[in-house]
């Protein structure tokens, strides 16, 4: 469905992405990691054809990204990674016009979603929160019911409960058979929406890996509190992968099962035990046994 | 052309093309309230009294008899071009480059409309625009001298001297559309779609003030346009016309070809 193929496209001062070559099968969701300036938003740019590539090509639905942009567009939904509206309009009027520019005339999706984002479009776009903006990006990117969705950080400025909407909205589309192209840097968001995860570092694409794998190999960090010395000292001697924060605050990274870190806990006295979110990139690199750098 | 892209950018930027409407025909009602057709020689003295580089500098040559002679001197000599140069190049910079730097231009794109079919929309709203900035003045102009001055104003000259300004401006106004579609930030397209307008203005002014300084005025675009030549009918109106016409087919066809062309950073 989504194809690139050898894409080279390299900026003066050297950055880009170079050789970059992966399919998306149709149905699929891919989520795209990397950090920033890696080359996420340049793939996205060419596979939208705003840009051309110096060497390769890409093709979405078998059509040339940038000879045939308008004909692929027909059946793309795009949030951009920042977003930005036509100046002076209200976000309802705004909508109508991607609509009209779109020939759809069905608005039923629109406001069904707007419903479920729980926002007044009928508000200057100038005077909305990140957050609103933002869902007015998802709105325009879902209301004419594409086929094949790219979206660059779509949850960006939504609150946690709007996220897991987006979540929900993602896997409901999922379900319909639609292809997905999502970058992201929340873990929670990849793990649950997406099938296969890439993994672009320096324009390079690194790992293209199945999620299920990944999670199954998946750390997670706990910011332990305990009463006494004593108790960092028999945690720390328990043979677990911990590291000493100071004033009896330990973190403790845990593999796989759960249990044996809870049955040492129960051997000392905690006063507070926090869950805390790894890096994305971090944990995909400790799958391929690589440090991150 | 996309239609309802028409209607938004219509929407977005009549105000603007409304505020130099107003203005335009504000300073045209007042240069006509100074016209005394029966001092005019009255006014000659008092041009007298200006010194002559300033007189020239400002296109006011020589003395006009008729009332179209005197608008053609007053209004056509510098503000028909000072005034819709700020225009074109504040409206041109909008319509493209100022879509492209923010970002917007993202939007319109990811909609299943070539860049070719957005940039024909956005050029068409700059041409017409200018036309009905034009066909304002000219209403305007001629309503005014009728109410005030009956039967004085010869209306065909004047009007032709308007189609003549509309492609003058229609020409600079493709200058600014073309720096517009070629760069994507904000900074060199006012830079250029302002400067290049501005230096041929710089230059005509300047080549106006003293006769050995006449040739700098042959490297300014707005010398083709002399506003008492084209009243009197002593240059070929259809030239100068086709001159601006085939500038600006060169450089709006360009600056869409530009556009179409070039990689984005949306």
């Amino acid at each position: 469905m989504i194809t690139t193929n050898e894409l080279t496209m390299r900026y003066r001062n050297g950055k880009g992405i170079f050789n970059l070559s992966f399919t998306i099968r149709e149905g699929e969701t891919f989520g795209y990691l990397g950090p920033n300036g890696a080359g996420k938003t340049t793939t996205i740019r060419n596979l939208l054809g705003f840009m051309k590539a110096q060497q390769g090509a890409c093709t979405i639905n078998g059509l040339d990204c940038w000879s045939q942009a308008a004909k692929v567009q027909k059946n793309l939904g795009y949030i951009p990674g920042e977003i930005a509206f036509l100046s002076g309009m209200k976000g309802s009027e705004f909508l109508r016009l991607l609509s009209e520019m779109r020939s759809t005339k069905d608005t039923s999706r629109q406001q069904a979603l707007s419903e479920r984002f729980e926002i007044d479009t009928e508000m200057p776009i100038r005077k909305m929160s990140k957050g609103m903006k933002q869902k007015v990006g998802i709105i325009a990117a879902f209301m004419h019911d594409p086929a094949i969705y790219i979206l660059d950080e779509p949850t960006n400025g939504l609150d946690p409960l709007m996220q897991r909407r987006f979540v929900e909205l993602i896997l409901e589309e999922k379900r319909r058979g639609k292809t997905i192209l999502m970058s992201s840097h929340m873990f929670d968001e990849i793990e649950r929406t997406c099938d296969r995860v890439g993994i672009i570092r320096d324009g390079k694409l690194v790992a293209v890996e199945n999620v299920a794998a990944l999670k199954h190999t998946r750390q997670k960090k706990y910011i332990v509190s305990v009463e006494s010395d004593q108790d960092v000292e028999k945690l720390k001697h328990s043979g677990m992968n911990i590291h000493d924060l100071g004033q009896k605050r330990l973190e403790v990274m845990v593999t796989g099962s759960t249990n044996a870190f809870i049955r040492q806990l129960s051997t000392v006295s905690v006063e507070s035990l926090d869950v805390s979110t790894i890096d994305l990139e971090k944990v995909f690199m400790q799958f391929y046994g690589q440090e991150a750098k | 052309m996309s239609i309802p892209l028409f209607k938004a950018t219509v929407k977005s930027n009549w105000i603007l093309t409304l505020i130099f409407i107003v203005l335009l025909c504000m300073y045209m009602g007042s240069i006509l309230s100074l016209y005394n057709p029966d001092s005019a020689e009255a006014m000659e003295e008092t041009l007298k009294l200006l010194p002559p580089e300033l007189a020239r500098a400002m296109g006011i040559g020589s003395i006009p008899a008729d009332l179209a002679g005197f608008i053609g001197n007053y209004f056509y000599g510098m503000l028909v071009f000072m005034i819709p140069l700020i225009y074109v190049s504040i409206m041109g910079h909008r319509l493209i480059a100022k879509l492209v730097d923010n970002g917007s231009m993202a939007y319109l794109l990811s909609t299943p409309n070539t860049r070719t079919k957005i940039a024909i929309t956005q050029g068409v709203y700059f041409l017409f625009s200018i036309c009905v900035l034009f066909i304002f003045l000219t209403g305007a102009a001629i309503v005014i001298s009728q109410s005030l001055y009956p039967d004085l104003l010869d209306i065909l000259s004047f009007v032709l001297l308007n189609v003549c300004a509309l492609f003058l401006t229609c020409a600079i106004s493709s200058i600014c559309w073309f720096f517009s579609c070629l760069f994507n930030d904000t900074k060199n397209s006012l830079a250029f779609g302002v400067g290049v307008p501005v230096l041929f203005f710089m230059l005509n002014i300047l080549g106006g003030m003293k006769d050995e300084y006449s040739w700098i005025t042959s490297l300014s675009l707005y010398k083709l346009f002399n506003a008492s030549e084209i009243l009197s009918g002593s240059t070929n109106r259809v030239g100068i016309c086709a001159v601006f016409a085939g500038i600006s087919l060169c450089l709006f066809g360009g600056g869409i070809y530009v556009f179409r062309k070039k990689n984005l950073p949306l």
